[in-house]
């Protein structure tokens, strides 16, 4: 049998305690979502002494979190998508300078980054409302793009700085047409950076309330985060009902990290070595 | 440097692009809140009204009650498309209330809180005036308890007129664990010095003797005005308003000492930081807290208790050495139902048609019997139903109250006050002293006066 030497156990430990601190609250969350409010309060840690399915029932048809988690992801894909596209496109032109003021144009995208997009609430608000914007996939799909925007662009534009332009020009000598190196030679490439991008956009509209809050008033059109908020009473919380719909919520982020982790975690981890 | 000026210029257009943005009305609030014929029509050509309450949790027997209504409503008015935009947190309610308002967009019917607090949206205009509406129809509020008006009523500012119709009359109690007394051979205290007497008892067999569940910072804010209440009457509550004392002068500062000194005695157990008012209840449910503070709002839902033949309801404590006192209160009305809409506007009509559907006498008796006679309801009933026990012994004290107020800040024209008071006291049990509670409180208070 094989040794282990102090440092491996040490990095063995600092696994388990890491892994315990992380599942905790899956663990909390998953077990919540089975027991009635006064168990939450009263057994924390324990398994639930009876299966409380109507907290599920109760998630689905009276919350309508099943609904919500459909909206929360078409606004996210969608705002995911427009952000890959139009990204990595300005991107490119930012990196490789092609456009005069691509100087100008990155100083632009950084205040963006710097005005919070809440400090705009009440401008887009009327916005939306005057322009019947309200209530509509589109419109909310093309604000969560743009204020996700500078994020992924600074990101995208730091990656594909690192890529040669050797390459660009071979594409060029082949006869590559400027959009058939960005998405062909470059968005491959780059990939690890781009999916990056997309996936802190992803996440951040998917968790995103303000807005949903203030322009999405119809009931079909309600966001997860929404929704979780309705269920805390003005004077009563339903914890039960609150945790079937975190485990509902949570279940396509899932999925997406698990198709997508490899490409999250090498983006990551790009510019770690970098230089 | 030509970079420089182009960031600059780039930092102007966009700096303007939001301030021009942020001041969006020309006019005053009521010109920003006069609508066009097309906001107010849907797109199957409808008027549109959007109703906000905090009624948004299908949980709650009186929150489903308002869906199926809205539900209702709809059914019965084709020619309205009634949206109901609820959100009980309260932070989205207001951010979603105030965002329509700002952006001349009001929501047409929505949970206004009254008080002096509110002052300003009745001074802007952005509330409407019902005063008319309710003299041209006497049947309207001909069962509502008239007393529950004065929240809205402005008259000593010098503004007439009504804002809004009482939804949620309440009155904070207390809630007892029977069995435990039971168990101890302990007669159930009724006053602060009775409590302060079985609390060491309490603690010994391992109950907490009142639990207190701090996360939710609005405990801290209502149990400093109940205190206040059974120690000085309103007049405490009076005179801070009226700047006649301070919030560090020995009155307050000797209530908020008061709380210091139970929390370090132990009387409200510990870590209360890490559960709110729904601990409170599992913790009095699981036999862990002899007593909880708490309200009529929570009666239906400890209704529910697996030992609710245990639990008892009764007064919040009252102060042997202050028997003067031991009938006033905190309660009262707590939120208001009110509109936007005013006369001329397109959707005036619709909105007066919602408000009163969802004031009426009818939906008070239909909420009254969804909750078998449980809770506290803003107008009287012709017929009664047999309530539950705790409902009943709720009505015995609370029918004895002698005067009843709200939270003495809602009293204030100092809107932040509310929060300011409830997080402060809040902090007595992070272990802060009642003395530099009391004089932050006071630095907010003279700040707000000196620029006002």
């Amino acid at each position: 049998m094989k040794r282990l030497k102090a440092g491996d156990i040490i990095y063995r430990l600092f696994a388990i305690v890491f892994f315990l601190i992380f599942i905790y609250p899956i663990y909390f969350t998953v077990v919540s979502s089975f027991k009635t409010n006064t168990e939450i309060w009263n057994t924390m840690f324990a398994l639930p002494s009876k299966i409380e399915w109507s907290n599920y029932t109760s998630a689905i048809f009276d919350v309508g979190i099943l609904r919500a988690v459909l909206n929360s992801f078409i606004f996210s894909f969608g705002a995911c998508m427009v952000v890959v596209v139009f990204v990595t496109m300005a991107a490119y032109v930012a990196a490789r300078k092609l456009i005069r003021f691509s100087g100008a144009l990155r100083l632009y995208y950084l205040l963006g980054l710097m005005i919070p997009p809440y400090a705009m609430l009440i401008p887009i608000v009327t916005m939306f409302t005057n322009f019947g914007f309200r209530d509509k996939y589109w419109p909310m799909i093309l604000l969560y793009a743009a204020i996700n925007f500078p994020m992924s662009f600074y990101l995208i534009t730091g990656y594909i700085e690192g890529i040669s332009k050797e390459l660009d020009e071979a594409a060029i000598v082949d006869g590559c047409s400027t959009t058939g190196i960005v998405f062909r030679i470059i968005f491959p490439i780059a990939s690890p950076g781009i999916f990056t991008g997309a996936i802190i956009s992803f996440l951040a509209v998917y968790n995103e309330l303000i807005f949903a809050n203030t322009l999405l008033t119809n009931q079909a059109m309600k966001t997860i985060s929404v929704r979780l908020l309705g269920l805390q009473g003005e004077r009563f919380t339903s914890y039960g009902p609150m945790f079937a719909s975190i485990v509902l919520s949570i279940v396509p982020i899932l999925i997406i990290y698990l198709i997508f982790q490899e490409k999250v975690e090498s983006g990551m981890a790009a510019g770690a070595v970098k230089g | 440097m030509q970079k420089k000026i182009i960031s600059v210029l780039l930092a102007s257009v966009l700096a303007v692009s939001v301030l021009s943005g942020c001041g969006n009305s020309g006019g005053d609030s009521k010109d920003s809140s006069k609508k066009s014929e097309e906001t107010a029509k849907s797109e199957d050509g409808k008027v549109k009204v959007r109703i906000l309450t905090r009624f948004s949790n299908p949980d709650s027997v009186r929150e489903r009650y308002f869906m199926d209504m809205v539900a209702k409503f709809q059914e019965e008015n084709q020619d309205i498309e009634l949206e109901d935009v609820s959100i009980s947190d309260e932070e989205s309610h207001d951010t979603l209330f105030k965002t329509s308002v700002a952006s001349g967009d009001p929501i047409e019917v929505f949970n206004f809180l009254g008080y002096a607090a509110n002052i300003d949206y009745v001074k802007n205009g952005v509330v409407t005036d019902i005063s008319s509406l309710l003299e041209e129809d006497p049947s309207w509020t001909e069962n509502y308890i008239d007393a529950l008006f004065a929240p809205v009523d402005y008259s000593a500012y010098g503004i007439e007129g009504t804002y809004g119709l009482p939804t949620s009359p309440y009155g904070v109690c207390c809630f007892y664990n029977k069995a435990i007394f039971d168990e101890l051979g302990m007669e159930m205290p009724e006053t602060w010095e009775g409590i302060e007497a079985a609390a060491p008892k309490l603690i010994e067999a391992g109950y907490i003797p009142m639990a207190f569940g701090a996360k939710d910072n609005y405990r801290a804010g209502h149990f400093l005005t109940a205190l206040s209440m059974k120690y000085y009457g309103d007049q405490l509550k009076t005179d801070l308003i009226d700047n006649e004392k301070a919030w560090n002068d020995p009155e307050m500062l000797g209530l908020i000492e008061k709380m210091q000194k139970w929390q370090e005695d132990g009387l409200f157990g510990d870590n209360n930081l890490a559960y709110d008012a729904n601990g409170e209840l599992a913790k009095l449910e699981n036999k862990e807290a002899a007593i909880i503070f708490s309200g009529s709002w929570n009666i239906a839902t400890i209704n529910e208790f697996s030992n609710i033949d245990d639990i008892v309801c009764k007064g919040f404590p009252y102060f042997e050495e202050k028997p003067e006192y031991k009938d006033e209160w905190m309660g009262g009305p707590d939120d208001f139902m009110a509109m936007t809409s005013q006369p001329g506007d397109p959707d005036y009509d619709a909105t007066v048609r919602v408000l009163k559907f969802f004031t009426s006498q009818e939906y008070y008796q239909g909420l009254y019997e969804a909750q078998a006679g449980a809770g506290t309801y803003p107008v009287t009933f012709g017929e009664t139903i047999q309530a539950d026990a705790l409902t009943t012994e709720f009505n015995e004290y609370y029918g004895k109250a002698s005067n009843m107020i709200g939270e003495i800040e809602q009293f204030s024209p100092m809107t932040s006050l509310l929060d300011v008071v409830r997080t402060e006291v809040t902090t007595i049990f992070s272990g802060d002293k009642a003395k530099d509670i009391a004089d932050r409180i006071q630095g907010e208070v003279d700040t707000y006066n000196a620029s006002n």
